[in-house]
């Protein structure tokens, strides 16, 4: 069953298919993202309400090389 | 509507609640015993009546009020799932790959009642307002069959059926890898969020889950809930595996039956060490707690894909384990890195297990190494291999624990049935 969504809270998401293990999230976010032992990203998925928390989530999330981190919007299951 | 048909297994109910194809009170193995090879259409016909398709909206109430799950592993209701896609015409995607190895509930169901998956699909389409579906079959796995039976249908509801064969891997039926595949993609996983405008305008349903639909359509909703339970109704199919007397072949569930009834239902020959239960990324049982586990949807231990696989008397759960994880380890799509390197160290270290060549602290480093895999990667085939490996490690801890203590696997038989092994395993 899907989990059911804070409708006003964003949250990061990853594409674990483009992920390749640059790292550059885990530095811009490390509140949210960590690396494994192998290089990739690790990602808290809990609703992001601290807005300077959102700020770097959203930061990691356009500054990922491969495109694999979004952050998605409250209410909508698409989109950057 | 042949109600009577339907209405009868309420009256013959099958002994102990497990049904064989063509047993009298079976509900989508009803009607004719295997001999008889596939049911014709007209067979069919005569004995369930036409499929009366009713609107979209209609079909999506009848599928709300049945509370039919999914069939294919998630167990996600499927009036949810056809309600999300109702809005786009989605094309269906009847999934009959069946790429685990151990099961064949689905190609029973594409060769001998082939029109209950093709009259599900009708029905998913309808459901989705849609005018295509598509059954993904192996052409060798039931495909064959589906495709006579596509030329005998002389009604199609609105709805235009076709056949696409799937590549031969295990991630093949993942369902995003469905979606790529008839999207015109590799058919690898994609995620769901991220999915393209194509991939996004399929829905992909089970084929048992199809066949469910094409009774459900005559049947109604109460009769639906007559078998099964509250929270999980319906019949089910299992296949049986490994260690039953009668491995390989495919009983229907009327209602939630204990593991040890259904072995005896079936002929099996003993009180296996332990069970897989659903799937070989699945959960492994103790044996004594087997005999009582109750086998069913929404039970205590997921059904899965359905397949039960007893352990072999002469085998060992480690080496079992270890030989199942390579096998999944190497059916990585290999997109992702979690996946991929995970998958592979985890099964290096069961080998090391296996050959009695790991230690105690290697022990705890695999079962942390298969907790990390939770959730990672971009579909679900990380976590079913963690649950297998964690599960084996709970349930063979004495094995675990003497092997860690240096002593090499001392099974002579190894039972579960793999496809086309390419490298042979080390400990044999």
């Amino acid at each position: 069953m899907p989990v059911a969504l804070n409708p006003r809270a964003a949250r990061l998401a990853l594409d674990g298919t483009r992920c390749d293990g640059h790292g550059i999230c885990a530095l811009r976010c490390p509140e949210r993202i960590a690396l494994d032992q192998w290089g990739y990203a690790v990602v808290a998925d809990d609703p992001i309400v601290e807005p300077r928390t959102l700020a770097r989530a959203r930061r990691a999330a356009a500054a990922c090389p491969a495109g694999a981190l979004v952050l998605l919007a409250p209410a909508s299951s698409a989109g950057r | 509507m042949r109600a009577g048909a339907l209405l009868g297994d309420e009256r013959a109910a099958p002994v102990g609640g497990v049904a064989l194809l063509g047993d009298e009170g079976a509900r989508l193995l009803a009607g004719p015993s295997a001999d008889a090879g596939a049911e014709s259409f007209a067979a069919q016909r005569a004995r369930l009546g036409p499929l009366v398709l009713g609107t979209p909206e209609d079909t999506r109430s009848l599928i709300g009020a049945s509370g039919l799950l999914g069939r294919g592993g998630a167990e996600f209701p499927t009036a949810l799932k056809l309600a999300a896609a109702a809005a786009s015409g989605a094309l269906v995607v009847v999934n009959a790959s069946e790429g685990e190895p151990a099961s064949r509930k689905d190609e029973l169901l594409c060769r001998f009642r082939p029109h209950l998956v093709l009259d599900g699909a009708c029905v998913a389409a309808r459901a989705v307002s849609g005018a295509r579906a598509v059954v993904y079959v192996h052409r060798r796995r039931g495909g064959a069959a589906l495709g006579a039976a596509l030329a005998e249908r002389t009604e199609d509801g609105g709805v235009a059926l076709g056949l696409h064969e799937p590549a031969e891997r295990y991630i093949a039926g993942e369902s995003s890898a469905v979606a790529d595949a008839l999207a015109g993609g590799a058919g690898l996983p994609r995620r769901r969020s991220f999915a393209s405008a194509r991939a996004r305008a399929t829905v992909v349903i089970n084929a048992e889950t199809a066949a469910h639909l094409a009774l459900l359509a005559r049947g109604g909703a109460a009769w639906f809930r007559a078998a099964g339970s509250d929270a999980a109704p319906g019949s089910t199919l299992v296949t049986l595996a490994g260690g039953f007397a009668r491995a390989g072949s495919v009983v229907e569930l009327l209602a939630p039956v204990a593991l040890g009834r259904l072995a005896a239902a079936t002929g099996s020959l003993g009180a296996p060490e332990a069970v897989l239960v659903g799937g070989y990324a699945g959960t492994w049982v103790p044996g004594a707690a087997a005999a009582g586990l109750s086998i069913g949807r929404g039970g205590a231990v997921p059904l899965g894909c359905g397949v039960l696989a007893p352990l072999e008397g002469a085998s060992c759960g480690v080496a079992e384990t270890a030989r199942l994880v390579r096998y999944l380890a190497r059916e990585s799509s290999g997109q992702c890195g979690p996946c991929l390197h995970g998958l592979a160290e985890l099964a290096a270290r069961f080998d090391a297990l296996a050959l009695g060549t790991a230690r105690r602290r290697d022990v705890e480093r695999t079962r942390a190494l298969a907790a990390s895999l939770r959730g990672r990667g971009g579909c679900g085939h990380p976590t079913g291999v963690a649950q297998l490996a964690e599960s084996a490690l709970e349930v063979f801890a004495d094995e675990v624990h003497r092997h860690s203590a240096g002593a090499a696997c001392a099974a002579k038989a190894v039972g579960l049935p793999l496809p086309r092994e390419e490298q042979p395993c080390p400990w044999r």
